[in-house]
């Protein structure tokens, strides 16, 4: 694999995701327990990213919020994923449904999606489930209308009516001939999709409608630093840089897939 | 017995009302082989998806009739294709899914259209390996379509048409993008495969050289309607009408280097600006008024000889 962004994206992405994984055994720390003899103690060797408010760990509190904040991104992908893929699959095969059905997906996307998830959370309550709902709705249409294109091109394949002409069926067609030949551009989408995820969870968090308090998640950890901006600056900044790391692996790996999967950057 | 296909009085309309295909009729026997010859544009490639029931969305079949063995097959055309009437494309390049592996997409056709299980399909994918030539068969079942050579993945292509045992098989330009010694062994398959199983075989092309080696009979298609159809000799050595005529004239002859090739004024006209009278007759050296008042009613000069034409060649008085 000679792609460089491929590679550290890929590298990235995994080792937040094994640290996010083995929380319970990285930790050293419960990231519940408070200790208020601690409160806003500043990094040191026994508490290397300090402590917060309530003299929790930062450490181990972020260990445990990347897990739900990655937890959060991979359930929006797999949502995503599906709902975009069947709606862009139907909409992009079967001529009748394309315009019902993306501009449906239109609509959707002339809300702002932080906007949109706002709403979602107000409307359903504040939990990790209806915050991975609220961004799966909100990261849906763009994703309906990668796969949707895809769909369009692959569907005109030679390949595709020449399966055709020994007697496949539509959904034969679609789901054994064209889906997996379209696949390329969503995979590309979804690494963004779960950047965009972590991001936007860390927004509503922050706002107050994300997962509610003492869950860890990066977002959660931020909004409580807020007030400490100024004494204990380091609350926001080590969570932040979790919300970098990851996000930056993710975007690179997007890159990487994007130029690797590509048939016209193959480079001989 | 209901000759195997048989096209009748086919019409095919853009979504603006001109014909691609006008009143185009013609039938296959078991065990023949029909060559359908045009310049690009005449139509071939329609007539075929036509009668495979595959027309592009928009393109619709106004008038005319399309029989498999008798039977009506309008509105019924899925549950023939793949198991009665198989269609190989001019492109092998682009003919198979890039993602799935050549053994995986001719069991496909084997489990859907044969009703074979697992073990039954892998067996009889490698016996049609075997059966269209394929060295190291065994091995090329696990090969990606990207793995193989043109002349490779067209007997690939025809090992999946041929799967199911169909009666019927239409080859669009089946050697177009073939190398010509590959071309010639694609033909000869073919033409083995056809005599073995007692295939009725369209096969469509612009080149007179395949029609030459392969084909029993001959229909000249122009700008969408059919010039003459005629036995493979007749059209070779009696061709009546002027456009199969000049087509002839045209090929390169390589015994008589000096001499110019014939050429045709002119382009067949497109589907928006078709002539009312004979298609032809713009670019007909023997163009006469008559020739622009109405379309020229195609009618039998002898037995399965019919010509498209007011004043056919070597008849006119």
């Amino acid at each position: 694999m000679r792609n460089r962004s491929f590679a550290v994206g890929a590298g990235l992405v995994c080792f937040v995701a094994v640290v996010a994984c083995l929380a319970g055994l990285l930790a050293p720390f419960d990231p519940m327990r408070s200790n208020f003899r601690l409160r806003l103690a500043p990094p040191s060797a026994a508490h290397w990213f300090g402590t917060d408010h309530f003299g929790r760990d930062l450490f181990s509190r972020v260990l445990y919020g990347g897990r739900v904040s990655l937890e959060i991104g991979f359930f929006v992908v797999v949502v995503t994923g599906v709902a975009g893929t069947l709606i862009g699959a139907l909409a992009g095969y079967f001529r009748a449904l394309d315009n019902p059905l993306m501009r449906l997906m239109d609509a959707l996307m002339a809300f702002p999606a932080i906007l949109l998830a706002i709403v979602v959370s107000a409307v359903l309550g504040a939990s990790v489930v209806n915050v991975v709902l609220a961004l799966a709705v909100a990261t849906t249409p763009h994703t309906a209308r990668i796969v949707r294109g895809s769909v369009l091109v692959v569907r005109e394949m030679e390949y595709v009516e020449a399966a055709r002409a020994l007697g496949a069926g539509d959904l034969r067609l679609l789901f054994g001939h064209v889906l997996v030949n379209a696949l390329a551009p969503l995979i590309v989408r979804l690494s963004y999709v779960f950047a965009i995820a972590i991001l936007a969870e860390a927004v509503l968090s922050y706002i107050g409608v994300g997962p509610p308090p003492p869950t860890p998640t990066f977002g959660n950890i931020i909004a409580g630093g807020r007030d400490f901006m100024n004494t204990a600056p380091w609350v926001m900044i080590f969570p932040g840089l979790a919300i970098v790391v990851s996000v930056l692996g993710l975007n690179l790996l997007g890159d990487g897939l994007r130029d690797v999967l590509d048939p016209r950057g193959v480079r001989t | 017995m209901p000759p195997l296909l048989e096209v009748e009085g086919l019409t095919v309309r853009l979504p603006g009302g001109q014909s691609v295909l006008d009143d185009v009729s013609l039938r296959v026997d078991a065990g023949e082989v029909l060559g359908i010859v045009g310049e690009s544009g005449s139509g071939k490639s329609m007539l075929a998806l036509a009668a495979m029931g595959l027309l592009p969305p928009g393109l619709r079949m106004t008038a005319g009739r399309v029989r498999l063995l008798g039977e009506n097959l309008a509105g019924r055309w899925r549950a023939h294709r793949g198991r009665d009437m198989a269609m190989i494309f001019q492109e092998p390049m682009t003919s198979l899914n890039p993602v799935m592996r050549v053994g995986a997409q001719i069991e496909e056709v084997l489990r859907w259209r044969g009703g074979l299980g697992g073990g039954a399909s892998r067996r009889r994918a490698l016996e049609l390996l075997e059966q269209v030539e394929i060295p190291d068969a065994k091995r090329r079942l696990r090969a990606y379509p990207h793995e193989l050579s043109g002349g490779m993945r067209q007997r690939v292509m025809i090992a999946i048409a041929l799967a199911a045992r169909p009666k019927l098989l239409i080859a669009d330009e089946p050697t177009t993008a073939l190398d010509v010694t590959v071309q010639a062994q694609i033909l000869d398959l073919l033409r083995a495969l056809q005599r073995e199983a007692g295939l009725g075989l369209i096969l469509i092309t612009h080149d007179f050289g395949v029609i030459a080696e392969i084909a029993e009979r001959v229909v000249v298609l122009y700008a969408g309607r059919v010039a003459e159809t005629a036995p493979v000799r007749t059209i070779f050595d009696a061709p009546a009408h002027p456009y199969t005529q000049i087509l002839l004239a045209s090929v390169p002859d390589p015994t008589q280097r000096r001499a110019r090739l014939a050429a045709i004024p002119g382009t067949v006209p497109g589907a928006m600006d078709m002539p009312a009278g004979c298609r032809f007759a713009p670019r007909c050296p023997h163009r006469r008024d008559v020739c622009e008042a109405g379309p020229p009613a195609v009618r039998a000069l002898a037995a399965g000889h019919d010509v498209g034409c007011l004043r056919p060649f070597g008849y006119q008085r």
